[in-house]
This record gives C-alpha cells, sequence and structure tokens, in this order.
C-alpha cells in the first residue's frame, strides 16, 4: 500500500487503518470497493434533476462513506453539501459539485495507484 | 461467559445485527466486533425487519444506518417499538447525521444510543460492549430467577402434596383396621368441601379455609388407633362398657393431634383437633364427649357429624348392613341418630343429591379398579 499516493488523493491512511483496527487488508479491500461505490454518480443525477431531497440523501451517504474510508476531501466537501441542502440552499450545494468532482476523481485515482 | 449456566431455552443471544445500505460501512462495523459476537447484516430496513421478528431471541444488539432507500432507521426503530423488540435488545443508531432534529426522534423512540459516523473504533465499541453486557447479565439474572421460583412452586406443591398424602394414608389405615373399604375419609372429605362450598354453611370462609376445613375432616376418626381390635372390629352391639371405650376415640384422637408439632404449625390444626373431639356432638347435648349444645358446637364439627352419620348409614359396616339412600334420609330425619341442627340439616338435604352423584362416581371408580 502507497501511502503517499494515497494521502496525496485526500485519504488519510492513518486515520482509515485506526477504524480498522489496523487491518490493512481491510483497508485496501473496502477502498477497492469505494471505487465501485455508485453514491458520487447517483449525486451527480440528483442534483442534474433538481431533486434536493434524493441530493440530500446522497449526499449523505457519500459522507458517510467517505467519512469512515477517510477520505477526508470528499467527506468534508459531501458535508458541506448536506448542511447546504438542509438549510435550504440547493444552488450552493450545487455549485460545490465541481470541486466536489475534482476530490473524487482525485481519490479515485489515488486509490488505483495506491492499493 | 459461563456455559454451564445455559441450556437451549435459556440461550443468551450473541449476534450483532448490522444494518447499512453500504456494505464498506457494514464492513467496518463487522470487523470490529467479529472477534466476540457473531455478526449478521442487513441492507435495509426490510430485510433487517423481517430478520429481527422473526428470531428476536437471536440478536444482542442492532446497529442501525439512518438513510436507507428501503424503510430508514427511524422507520426501522418505530416498527421494533411496537413489536416490543427494543425493551429486550438495545438499538444503536449510527449516523452521519449531525442535526440535533434525527437524534431527538431517535430517542423519543427508544434507541439506546446514538452514535457518529464516521466511527471512533474505541468509542463504538465500547458504548455497544457496555450495554450488550447489561441486558444479557439482566436476562441472565431473569433466567435465575425464573427457575428459582419454579423451583420454589415445585418443591411447595410436592410438600403440601406429601402432606395431603400422609394424611390420607394415615386416616385410612386406621380405617382398614375398622373395616372399612378406604373410601370413608375420602367422602367426608368431599361432602365437607360441598357443603361449604355450595351452602350458606361456608360464608365468610376462605377458599383456603375451605380447604383446610376439608382436610382436616379427613382425621375424625384417627383416636380409634387407640380402640382394641375387639371392640374395633365387633361385627354386633357393643355392650356399655365396650360403647363408653369407643366414645373415647374422640378425646384421643384430639390428643394425638395435638402430638404432632409439624401439624400445630398449620392451620389445619385447630379444626382437625376440634372435629376430632366433636364429631360426635348433638345439637339437642346429647353426643359425646363433651355434651356440647347447639351453637357451642363448631359449624365445621357439625357438617362433619351429619357426613359421618349419613356415610355409615348408607355404606355396610361390620355391625350392620347398608340401608337404602331413602330410608337412612329418613332416619337421619327422624331422629333416630341423634339431634342435628335444622339448618345444617336443610343445606344437607339440599346438596344431598350431588353427594349420591358423588357415590355413583366413586363406586364406578372403585369397580373399575
Amino acid at each position: 500500500m502507497n501511502r503517499e499516493a494515497l494521502e496525496a488523493g485526500g485519504v488519510d491512511v492513518q486515520g482509515a487503518l485506526d477504524r480498522m483496527m489496523g487491518n490493512e487488508k481491510l483497508l485496501a479491500r473496502l477502498l477497492g470497493k469505494f471505487l465501485d461505490d455508485k453514491s458520487f454518480e447517483h449525486l451527480e443525477a440528483a442534483f442534474a434533476s433538481q431533486d434536493a431531497e434524493a441530493a440530500l440523501n446522497t449526499a449523505h451517504t457519500l459522507k458517510g462513506v467517505a467519512g469512515n474510508l477517510s477520505v477526508t476531501t470528499v467527506y468534508e466537501l459531501a458535508g458541506r453539501q448536506c448542511d447546504l441542502l438542509r438549510a435550504g440552499s440547493p444552488d450552493e450545494a450545487a455549485a460545490l459539485m465541481p470541486q466536489l468532482g475534482e476530490a473524487y476523481r482525485a481519490a479515485q485515482d489515488a486509490i488505483r495507484t495506491g492499493v | 461467559m459461563d456455559a454451564t449456566h445455559e441450556n437451549a431455552e435459556h440461550a443468551i443471544s450473541n449476534t450483532i445485527l448490522i444494518v447499512d445500505d453500504e456494505d464498506i460501512n457494514r464492513e467496518i462495523l463487522a470487523n470490529l466486533f467479529e472477534d466476540e459476537f457473531q455478526i449478521e447484516e442487513a441492507e435495509n430496513g426490510v430485510v433487517a425487519l423481517q430478520k429481527v421478528l422473526t428470531r428476536p431471541q437471536e440478536y444482542c444488539a442492532i446497529l442501525l444506518d439512518v438513510v436507507m432507500d428501503q424503510m430508514d432507521g427511524l422507520q426501522m426503530l418505530e416498527h421494533l417499538g411496537k413489536a416490543g423488540i427494543i425493551e429486550h435488545v438495545p438499538v444503536f443508531l449510527i449516523t452521519a447525521e449531525t442535526s440535533s432534529d434525527v437524534t431527538k426522534e431517535a430517542y423519543e423512540r427508544g434507541v439506546m444510543d446514538v452514535i457518529r459516523k464516521p466511527i471512533v473504533p474505541f468509542v463504538v465499541k465500547r458504548r455497544v460492549e457496555s450495554v450488550i453486557e447489561l441486558f444479557q447479565a439482566r436476562r441472565r439474572l431473569s433466567y435465575v430467577v425464573e427457575d428459582q421460583r419454579s423451583e420454589l412452586i415445585r418443591r411447595a406443591e410436592q410438600i403440601i402434596e406429601l402432606n395431603r398424602g400422609m394424611i390420607e394414608s394415615l386416616s385410612t389405615a386406621i380405617e382398614f383396621r375398622d373395616g372399612e373399604s378406604g373410601g370413608h375419609v375420602r367422602r367426608i372429605h368431599d361432602i365437607t368441601k360441598l357443603m361449604l362450598l355450595r351452602t350458606e354453611l361456608g360464608d365468610g370462609l376462605t377458599a383456603r379455609q375451605v380447604d383446610d376445613i376439608a382436610l382436616a375432616s379427613i382425621m375424625h376418626d384417627v383416636g380409634k388407633i387407640a380402640i382394641p381390635d375387639a371392640i374395633l372390629g365387633k361385627p354386633g352391639r357393643l355392650t356399655p362398657e365396650e360403647f363408653e371405650v369407643m366414645k373415647t376415640h374422640t378425646i384421643q384422637g384430639e390428643r394425638m393431634l395435638s402430638r404432632i408439632p409439624q401439624l400445630r404449625a398449620t392451620d389445619v390444626y385447630e379444626y382437625a383437633c376440634d372435629i376430632a373431639r366433636h364429631h360426635h356432638e348433638r345439637w339437642d347435648g346429647g353426643g359425646y364427649p363433651d355434651g356440647l349444645k347447639g351453637d357451642e358446637i363448631s359449624i365445621w364439627s357439625q357438617i362433619v357429624s351429619l357426613a359421618d352419620v349419613y356415610d355409615a348409614l348408607t355404606n355396610k359396616r361390620v355391625y350392620k348392613a347398608a340401608f337404602s339412600r331413602e330410608e337412612s334420609l329418613r332416619m337421619i330425619q327422624d331422629g333416630e341418630c341423634g339431634v342435628f341442627n335444622p339448618l345444617v340439616l336443610e343445606c344437607f338435604l339440599r346438596i344431598e343429591p350431588d353427594v349420591n352423584d358423588l357415590y355413583e362416581a366413586l363406586q364406578a371408580e372403585g369397580a373399575e379398579a
């Protein structure tokens, strides 16, 4: 596992390992699953169809998964979207999408090379 | 865990159910607990609820995500509450939610604790495991209490049965000496109980007192053990001297009973002594041993003396043949066996058809045996 590559992609490796009780194999496997996770695509679709409720639910799910894997960049942005959506500002939440997309792809690339 | 205290019926559940639509989240939680617990997973509330409702005994905790496609965590909580499962299986809400609304609602619906995502392993483990331990200890304790309680009841019932059995055996043994078949004490018991339960004679007595009096009636003739065989088994009429000896079975009976300390400690004792001593007294003072008159004789002794006479008349005895039912009733009403309290007599005549049914039933039973 290439820690530096992962950390450059926004993954707090130590934080994630602590959460898995130091189980590196489990972390590697779950990061692999994160590559197949559809939450981000669902979030894009929700904003595209301007479904604020679906957007909130998916952003919430993405926040949970990213948080548990310590993909901190994605976790923070998804969390901010949740707050904005709950506060009734769907446009401001949608405006975060390019930034979130960038963080998400960076994390994916890092996982592909780092795991 | 101490396995020796467990049996199939009282097995302590050891399975944690993890409910989350993201398998990544489920695996992280499973990884924390799989060394000490069995883990089951469900990807939504519908599947989870199905599992819990089918086998509620199996789960020691439920870790529940809030946001799920099919039935979210709060809805599932409501179902668990309605099914009465929440009191027995602690539910933990695991959520990335930071709003206090959801937390408040979850607590209102009976959730044990709310744990934040991303999870902090030692916090989750500590909080979940201590609650599981508490619930398991509570359940184990309730099993122990329940076991002890049923064991105590079983033993108490056994002792009561044994007492009754011994009293009956003793009384029947005495009857055998008398040349009786053994049914006499049983019939006296039943008549006494019928009289107390079915007529106003039992007014003011509790069910327990009625049982005690009926049990005491069984011992009315225990004094006969002190009467010589020659008198007890004499086929004909007793001489006046012999009759004097025979009469002492009342006093002898009371004396015998008073020497059983275990009996003295029970509520049956007073009734048993009274009945043993006074079941040959008569309403007009013409009975023995004390020549008591009217209300000086307890109602239970009056009942037993009438039952005793009726039973003696209608059955064959060593000194006489059995009289018919009609003849027996006529003899009693005409005062040929001494004078009875008119009220007791009236009550007896009222229930006498039932007594007769009882006799026929007992006879059929005896014939079968």
